[in-house]
């Protein structure tokens, strides 16, 4: 009947007109530290995450949607996190970039497993999270890797004999994992640890206290497991009393920032990069190109290793078979292309990632090796 | 029928919504394109208001804590002590409302002196003698601006979003660092339900937000069509998207500092009434458009109904049924269409009934004609039977006719020969009758017994010559036998074998010689005597016969000079004859037939007409050759036979029979 045909097609125009629901676009949370005296890394991951999002809603977004972000801050505190993160998985979102720091990994992570929320670690080493069937994967290797080939890189290229350690027990799964794994290592090559100093970020005078207790320790290097802001005011308190004491930091100390507060004291501090600031890989440079413009910031190793996170969890969620799960389709092809070469998966989710070794050389991280 | 064809029902409808849908595309389009922009730009105007206030009170708090430093700095410079009081900085910090940290750097950007607020964290002596050359803010300061604010940074001392001031003196610099806690909360004092009002540093990262969370984050929103349209428009307004909401938003870009503030209502906010409004007046157009549709069907089907009413009418006239009932409609072009169309089934039943009148008339005509088509058919078949039965009979004859000429044929051989052997025997007769009388001479003699040696020598001479010629005779009548039984032999026999042409030809010149010699007619005969063909000898006899009597009865008169030329040439599939004689010669009017069966120029004077027919048919049919002929009035006759060195099979006739006339009158 023509005139039945005509009805529904008029009530449907008007249906459409009426109620306009538009289907469900993509959802992508981000969790970080983004306030405080410490969010160098927090922010520049966000905004390494907000770039990836963009170029694709550039190109039409997903699903004929612009993606969504929904980004939480978890201000460096477990219990804030925890929060951050359940609002996350009630708003729905499909994965979570972050966290970026190892501690708040742990402690958010059964919240993802519970409500089988991908998360997407940027730059969580923690070896507590390593080899677990879980809903936690990450774009690199466990601290155990790093801190390890750190540890032969000293003994052997740079015959370091015997080190002091600071680090901070706010960060405790990352830094003592670190240290501890570093220890493993170095006392195993025939080297000494003279002192290991913790310490608790941000509390009155911690830093002063600690850089006291770790001077005159006579050993060949002072090893600075803590946040980048803590690490330059110890530079300066340690080289203050002891100029041409050799400094070394641990991966996560050595953003930008690093070098802008610390100044003349951190000239020739060892660290290890996740990323090589100086590579003329062309899509590394058009990846820094754009975010120094979007941001009026360098991309540290925590934008582009968030960058990449994204590209990863956006590309999956448009390729992955409806009835697959995000992370078993990224499990399933284990390799992606990214910045600065492919990021590749062990079969848990643990990033398998190579890293450079650095030295600050005239207020740059110059690349002295790859590891 | 027609796919394409609608229903009026369905085309009403489409009409009707062509028709609705054009107020709703008028109003529609006056909506977004007159009253939407009118709309989005009140808003604007709204917007930069109050931008531009907010913006005059955050360069007014700003102003007035540079204006406190600069007092502090003068105070500093007219007091005499040297070096700087460190307590006079904590003093001043701890006195002033905007700045939290103020520290001295020397000419290599070293911390000389520091005071800070007591909240801060660490101790002063955390941050005596750090390094504050690498720190952004302090990196490409405008040359020649002793006095100006710093860019948005977050302070290691305390940890929070701060812009500096900066002093530039002789070889140091005073920088005091101010929290920009204050414009979160201004900020936060000025939005509503209705605007939300932002401040953006130079890199139009946010530094003031409602959310004092937000204001923290730094969110960087260079990205928005707000400030990528021009960096030097101080006032844009825009659609923009951010945190997954949909804005109206204007910027307004500041003197000093050079920060942004930022004046967004969201989208569902300000357009909230319109789209109240927009969608009364849609579902009332809904309304209407179905209430119409539906008075539209109604009318529609009734049409519908009166046009099935006369379809059915219509189709009844056209399976000839006129009995069109009465009908009413209270629309005048129906009640004028049913009235036509009942004169229509009148009309049509009228005519009808005269078309069956003449059609009866015309069957009538059309059985008359029949019958007498079939009784000239009739007349016609008998006629036929005639003209066959008189065909047969005269084929009968022509039989007959050819059977005869064959005897006639026969009987000029039985003449040939008898003439023929009649000079030998005669010759035979004589000598032996005279040996006869030269035996009963002797006899005599002896009985007499006068008889003498030379008398007897005589006779035995005469004897001998008579027995000679006896013998010669005898033997010449033994050949032209000889020859005779060949000839016909063959020709009763119609055998095939291989023959040499030039005897043939010789042996029916021999059968042919008491003819020719009564027309007084030369015979040259040019035939080599190596051409062979395999085929029927008798039956080219008959030919040869035939050609030759031909031309004696017909070619040569009363003259004497008549010559008959027999030439032969042959290559390797046929041999060429050629039988010319000098006679009378024809014209092309009787050459044209000499070869057609019964045509004879002697009617009555003994011709059957049959000679020529007869050689035609041997040669094309017997011989599987061709037979040409050549002739000029008074100038003799030329057949040419061409004839294949091996006849065909019987029954298997040559690939090519003809005939070719060649008439030089013709030309």
């Amino acid at each position: 009947m023509c005139f039945i045909r005509y009805l529904s097609l008029l009530l449907g125009v008007a249906l459409l007109l009426a109620g306009c629901e538009p289907s469900k676009p993509v959802k992508l949370g981000f969790l970080g530290g983004l306030s405080g005296r410490v969010t160098d890394l927090g922010s520049n991951a966000r905004n390494g995450m907000l770039l990836a999002v963009e170029e694709v809603n550039a190109r039409g977004g997903m699903y004929g949607k612009p993606v969504q972000t929904i980004i939480r801050d978890d201000k460096q505190d477990s219990a804030v996190a925890r929060i951050a993160m359940q609002e996350l998985v009630d708003a729905g979102v499909d994965v979570v970039i972050g966290p970026v720091t190892s501690v708040i990994a742990t402690s958010v992570v059964d919240i993802a497993n519970q409500t089988s929320t991908l998360m997407i670690g940027v730059s969580v080493t923690t070896n507590e999270l390593s080899n677990l069937d879980d809903q936690f994967i990450r774009v690199l290797s466990p601290t155990a890797i790093y801190a390890d080939k750190f540890a032969r890189y000293l003994y052997n290229t740079r015959g370091i004999r015997s080190y002091s350690v600071i680090y901070d027990t706010l960060n405790r799964s990352y830094s003592e994992s670190w240290v501890a794994d570093f220890e493993a290592r170095f006392s195993s090559l025939g080297g000494r640890q003279i002192k290991s100093v913790p310490f608790a970020s941000g509390e009155k005078n911690a830093l002063v206290v600690g850089a006291g207790k770790l001077l005159d320790s006579a050993a060949d290097i002072m090893i600075l497991v803590t946040n980048s802001v803590d690490a330059a005011l110890l530079a300066k308190l340690i080289r203050e009393a002891q100029p041409q004491m050799q400094l070394a930091t641990a991966e996560w100390a050595s953003t930008e920032r690093l070098i802008e507060l610390g100044g003349r004291y951190v000239e020739g501090v060892i660290s290890q990069q996740y990323l090589d600031r100086e590579s003329s890989d062309p899509a590394f440079v058009a990846f820094r190109q754009s975010f120094l413009a979007r941001f009026n910031q360098e991309p540290g190793f925590a934008g582009m290793l968030a960058y990449n996170a994204t590209t990863i969890a956006l590309g999956a969620l448009q390729d992955k078979a409806s009835d697959e799960t995000l992370r078993d389709y990224i499990l399933r092809l284990r390799e992606f292309a990214t910045i600065q070469g492919p990021t590749r998966f062990n079969e848990f989710g643990d990033g398998i990632a190579g890293v450079f070794v650095t030295e600050i050389t005239d207020s740059r991280f110059k690349v002295i090796t790859r590891l | 029928m027609n796919n394409k064809n609608h229903s009026l029902t369905s085309e009403l409808l489409r009409q009707l919504a062509i028709v609705s849908a054009i107020p709703i595309v008028v109003t529609a389009v006056f909506f977004f394109l007159l009253l939407l922009p009118r709309l989005e730009d009140n808003i604007a105007k709204q917007q930069q208001s109050l931008a531009k206030l907010v913006a005059t009170q955050t360069s007014q708090y700003i102003q007035s804590a540079a204006d406190q430093l600069n007092l502090f700095v003068h105070l500093l410079l007219n007091t005499p002590s040297q070096p700087v009081d460190q307590s006079a900085l904590d003093a001043f910090i701890a006195a002033n409302p905007y700045f939290e940290s103020l520290y001295i750097l020397d000419d290599e950007g070293l911390i000389v002196a520091i005071g800070a607020s007591s909240e801060s964290a660490e101790s002063a002596g955390l941050y005596l003698g750090m390094d504050m050359s690498q720190v952004n803010f302090m990196k490409n300061i405008p040359d020649g601006s002793s006095r100006r604010w710093s860019d948005v940074f977050l302070s290691v001392v305390t940890g929070r979003l701060s812009i500096a001031y900066i002093v530039q003196l002789d070889n140091q610099l005073i920088v005091a660092e101010a929290a920009l806690d204050r414009l979160p909360r201004l900020s936060q004092q000025l939005s509503d339900e209705q605007f939300l009002v932002m401040i953006l540093d130079e890199s139009r990262s946010i530094i003031a937000h409602p959310n004092a969370e937000i204001s923290r984050q730094q969110e960087n929103l260079g990205n928005l069509p707000l400030f990528s349209k021009s960096s030097d428009a101080t006032l844009v307004s825009d659609n923009i998207f951010w945190n997954n909401t949909h804005y109206f938003g204007t910027a307004v870009k500041m003197e000093t500092p050079h920060w942004y503030v930022v004046i967004a209502q969201e989208h569902a906010v300000f357009s909230q009434p319109l789209y109240v409004t927009l969608q009364i007046w849609f579902t009332s157009i809904l309304l209407i458009l179905l209430l119409s549709i539906h008075s539209a069907y109604r009318r529609a089907s009734s049409l519908s109904r009166r046009f099935e009413i006369l379809n059915e009418q219509s189709a009844r006239i056209t399976c000839g049924d006129y009995s069109v009932k009465p009908y009413h409609d209270e629309v005048r072009e129906f009640q004028e269409l049913a009235g036509n169309m009942r004169s229509m089934a009148e009309a049509i039943e009228l005519r009808e009934a005269s078309l069956q009148q003449s059609e009866q008339e015309l069957r009538l005509i059309n059985s008359e004609l029949e019958d007498r088509v079939n009784e000239r058919t009739f007349a016609q078949a008998t006629t036929n039977e005639e003209l066959q039965s008189t065909l047969n009979t005269l084929q009968e004859t022509m039989r007959h006719l050819i059977q005869s000429e064959k005897m006639a044929a026969l009987g000029h051989l039985v003449a040939g020969v008898a003439h023929e052997m009649n000079t030998p025997i005669g010759n035979a007769l004589m000598a032996s009758t005279a040996l006869h009388d030269f035996a009963d001479r002797i006899r005599k003699d002896l009985h007499s017994g006068d008889i003498r040696k030379s008398t007897l020598e005589a006779f035995l001479d005469d004897a001998l010559s008579s027995a000679r010629i006896t013998e010669r005779n005898l033997q010449k009548a033994s050949e032209l036998i000889t020859s005779f039984k060949q000839v016909a032999v063959d020709q009763s026999s119609s055998q095939r074998r291989p023959f040499f042409l030039a005897e043939v030809v010789d042996e029916i010149l021999l059968t042919q010689k008491p003819l020719l010699k009564k027309h007084l007619v030369t015979v040259t005969v040019e035939v080599p005597a190596t051409i062979e063909i395999d085929g029927y000898p008798g039956a080219l006899g008959q030919v040869l016969s035939n050609l030759v009597s031909n031309s004696c009865v017909h070619a040569f008169g009363a003259s004497t000079d008549n010559r008959i030329q027999i030439r032969a040439e042959a290559d390797s599939e046929a041999a060429i004859l050629l039988f010319e004689d000098n006679g009378a010669g024809m014209d092309m009017k009787v050459m044209k037939r000499i070869f057609d069966p019964f045509f004879t120029t002697r009617r009555g004077q003994g011709g059957s007409g049959l000679g020529l027919h007869i050689v035609h048919n041997i040669i094309a049919e017997v011989l599987g050759g061709m037979i040409k002929v050549d002739s000029e009035k008074d100038h003799g006759t030329r057949f040419t036979l061409t004839l294949p060195l091996c006849s065909p099979e019987p029954g298997k006739p040559a690939e090519e029979q003809q005939t070719d006339l060649v008439g030089k009158d013709e030309a």
